[in-house]
């Protein structure tokens, strides 16, 4: 099972070496402006794309051709693996396509091309025709329940939770053919992270029970949600929560929120502990984990360039930037 | 009859925000750019347009002009920079030229 990505693994622990490390991201976090940010990726295995840049607000065209490049390569080597992960933007893109359809607005610009497993085509024909028949087993479901849902209850945020669960509940089925359990618990921990997050934001919006039930993914391990009452006191979740392995991200991260009424640091926190998670896969020389890694590292490497560029667009301090900054995979 | 709208100029990050309440957003990164947006939402159906004050302060002229019409309404905004001061003088300056006394500010008749 395993000999399959003995190739793939040799070529991504070629690639590894050129990951941005901590030294190169703070050059950047560093730079006096985004020009100089720029400069530093010019260093780098973007530098290829620098050369055709109209100008620094543009800069979200070389994370997607970065992105593009390495999905593209990815999936030639494990196109199993690699179908898990892409499977975000097909959500995406159907996602897109349904609003716009309703809304009678063309809105291509957001849609995610040749980086997902279906085509973008497929899904507007699915769209436009109110046929769902040819699409994968979940999402058919859930674009059959979605149409008929919004028929009745044009609510937008309906058709995203049922999409986001169709998404989970096939990656999960996805999970027990690739049996890789480290692979399994990185997505158990996402989905936990997201439940909390989730959590929080319901609570704010004071929604009810029902809803909050509906906006909850499968798939985690935490149960505290079925326990906790939304009216107790924010208090009661943490202190449960002190308890799980996410003690520190909730400690740090949901006491931040309460003070300040930010989800950033929760989610610099939570971005941080499925690093640590997926950093694991460096040390093993088979399976499909290593890959993982890989794509993973390079999409919080795109993550981190990002919140440099769009921090010294916007003239933040340096100091502000770093703090926002996850860390990093090599 | 078709409805009125708002729409907002200025850098894509200060403005992002206003698409959430309707409005129409157009993020510009040139002076050149700005003065060709302006100029189109000036053809079309448009109530107020929301600049930002970075983009205001270098489109000042074609605003003067703007300020002439009845329609659009011209409101200046301040970036996530934080403000420049030129919302308030632009208040000031129509308060003035409304009644005659800037009444918002107490410096009668200066």
């Amino acid at each position: 099972m395993n000999e399959q990505y003995a190739h793939a693994v040799g070529r991504v622990r070629a690639k590894e070496p050129k990951l941005l490390d901590n030294a190169k991201i703070d050059r950047m976090a560093e730079a006096r402006n985004a020009e100089e940010v720029l400069k530093v990726l010019g260093e780098t295995e973007y530098s290829e794309y620098l050369a055709s840049l109209p100008g620094i607000h543009d800069f979200d065209k070389i994370l997607d051709q970065e992105l593009h490049r390495v999905y593209r390569e990815m999936r030639q080597l494990a196109p199993e693996l690699v179908s898990i992960f892409a499977r975000k933007f097909d959500y995406h893109n159907l996602k897109v396509l349904f609003k716009s359809q309703k809304l009678g607005e063309k809105r291509d610009d957001l849609l995610v091309r040749d980086i997902g497993n279906i085509p973008v085509d497929e899904l507007a024909r699915a769209v436009n025709e109110d046929d769902y028949s040819k699409l994968p087993l979940r999402m058919r479901q859930a674009g059959r329940q979605m149409s008929e849902l919004f028929r009745l209850n044009p609510d937008p945020q309906m058709t995203d939770m049922l999409l986001e669960q169709a998404m989970y509940a096939e990656t999960a089925e996805s999970l027990e053919e690739l049996a890789s359990p480290m692979l399994k618990e990185y997505f158990t921990i996402l989905i936990d992270l997201l439940n909390i997050k989730t959590y929080l934001r319901v609570k704010r919006a004071n929604r009810s029970k029902e809803f909050l039930e509906q906006a909850l993914l499968p798939g985690g391990e935490l149960e505290v949600f079925r326990l906790v009452q939304l009216v107790e006191p924010l208090e009661v979740l943490i202190d449960r929560l002190l308890y799980s392995r996410y003690a520190k991200v909730v400690e740090e991260g949901v006491q931040t929120y309460q003070k300040t009424d930010s989800l950033t640091r929760f989610e610099k926190l939570a971005d941080n502990f499925l690093l640590k998670q997926i950093k694991q896969a460096k040390y093993l020389t088979v399976g499909p984990e290593p890959l993982a890694g890989y794509l993973l590292a390079k999409e919080n490497e795109l993550k981190l360039i990002r919140i440099i560029m769009v921090g010294k667009i916007n003239r933040l301090p340096t100091e502000e930037i770093k703090e926002r900054l996850r860390d990093v995979y090599v | 009859m078709s409805m009125y709208k708002v729409a907002v100029i200025g850098d894509k990050d200060s403005i992002l925000g206003f698409k959430a309440l309707g409005a129409v957003t157009y993020p510009v990164t040139s002076v050149e750019e700005a003065a060709r947006t302006l100029n189109g939402i000036v053809r079309e159906r448009y109530a107020v347009v929301c600049i930002t004050e970075a983009v205001a302060e270098k489109i000042g002229p074609q605003l003067e002009e703007l300020n002439k019409k009845k329609l659009p309404a011209v409101v200046l905004i301040p970036n996530n920079q934080g403000t420049l001061g030129l919302g308030m003088l632009q208040i000031k300056k129509n308060a003035e030229r409304a009644i005659g006394a800037d009444i918002l500010f107490g410096k009668e008749g200066r």
